[in-house]
């Protein structure tokens, strides 16, 4: 579950043990989720869930809900490729 | 006719801010010098065309002169919206060769730089950047722009034009003779940062 794994991936890079996510959650509302802290969390989630973000993907993100909208998107378009036939 | 255009009608983005470049660095704000120092241009050209930042060009307003070249311009936002774009200008850089030793380098010049930018009131109309090309300076044109800015402010339902400017600008007497007031002085004596708020009431 995506956001099970997030919300883990959150609570250890932020030192925050019982923080909440919710799609609506953004940076201004949780403190220590500063630019440093960002970008220590999208590492995180690369490795996790083993993706790659560009630059501008991550410029999109507004909240948490963009953040798993993105990792689905990814997940699908890396599960596809592999699906696609050899030539 | 000298007049003004959008940021996002022009045509090519890329290279407007290429010419936008000396007025860019040279506006009298009090940070991006002190921030970038050598690599200032490279930094400040990258950054006026990354969607999300502060100094987004295509967010700014242009000024043509009469044979359609630009001459200067100016970015400018709602107060509300410069923290959460100073975090994604921030982002971008330390995402930007976050593998290598240059990510590290930046990573520790972020933390070094924390407190840098202060604080802009989220009800004001913030003016981040504004400039003319060396020549069309001491022209008038300072004034045109100015009233610019007080427009989209009165448009953005802001009350107020705020800005920062380094204290030894010559910017500073330019805005004091368009009538405005400073408001608080500055010493951020880790970053060796001088600079005054200051403010203009643009009510109607």
């Amino acid at each position: 579950m995506i956001h099970n794994k997030l919300q883990e991936i959150f609570r250890r890079i932020l030192r925050i043990p019982d923080l909440t996510l919710t799609d609506a959650l953004t940076a201004d509302e949780v403190p220590g989720w500063d630019s440093i802290s960002h970008v220590r969390l999208m590492v995180a989630v690369e490795e996790a869930f083993k993706l790659k973000f560009s630059a501008s993907q991550l410029a999109m993100l507004e909240n948490v809900g963009d953040l798993k909208q993105l990792i689905r998107s990814l997940i699908e378009q890396k599960e596809q490729r592999s699906a696609e036939p050899r030539r | 006719m000298i007049e003004f255009i959008s940021g996002d009608d022009t045509a090519d983005l890329d290279g407007v801010a290429r010419s936008a470049v000396p007025w860019l660095i040279d506006s009298g704000e009090p940070y991006f010098r002190r921030l970038f120092a050598n690599h200032i241009v490279e930094e400040v050209l990258s950054w006026s065309l990354r969607p999300n930042s502060e100094l987004y060009l295509g967010e700014g307003r242009l000024l043509l002169d009469r044979s359609r070249a630009y001459i200067g311009g100016h970015i400018s936002m709602k107060g509300a919206l410069v923290a959460s774009r100073r975090r994604a200008d921030a982002v971008s850089y330390l995402w930007e060769h976050r593998e290598s030793a240059e990510g590290e380098r930046r990573r520790r010049f972020m933390d070094d730089t924390a407190g840098f930018f202060g604080v802009v009131p989220k009800n004001a109309f913030y003016l981040s950047k504004i400039g003319l090309l060396p020549k069309h300076r001491r022209t008038g044109l300072g004034r045109m722009l100015l009233e610019d800015v007080i427009r989209l402010a009165r448009a953005a339902s802001c009350s107020s034009v705020f800005l920062h400017v380094a204290a030894d600008a010559t910017a500073r007497q330019f805005y004091r003779r368009h009538g405005f007031e400073e408001v608080t002085e500055h010493r951020n004596v880790p970053h060796n940062l001088h600079y005054i708020s200051m403010s203009l009431s643009v009510v109607a």
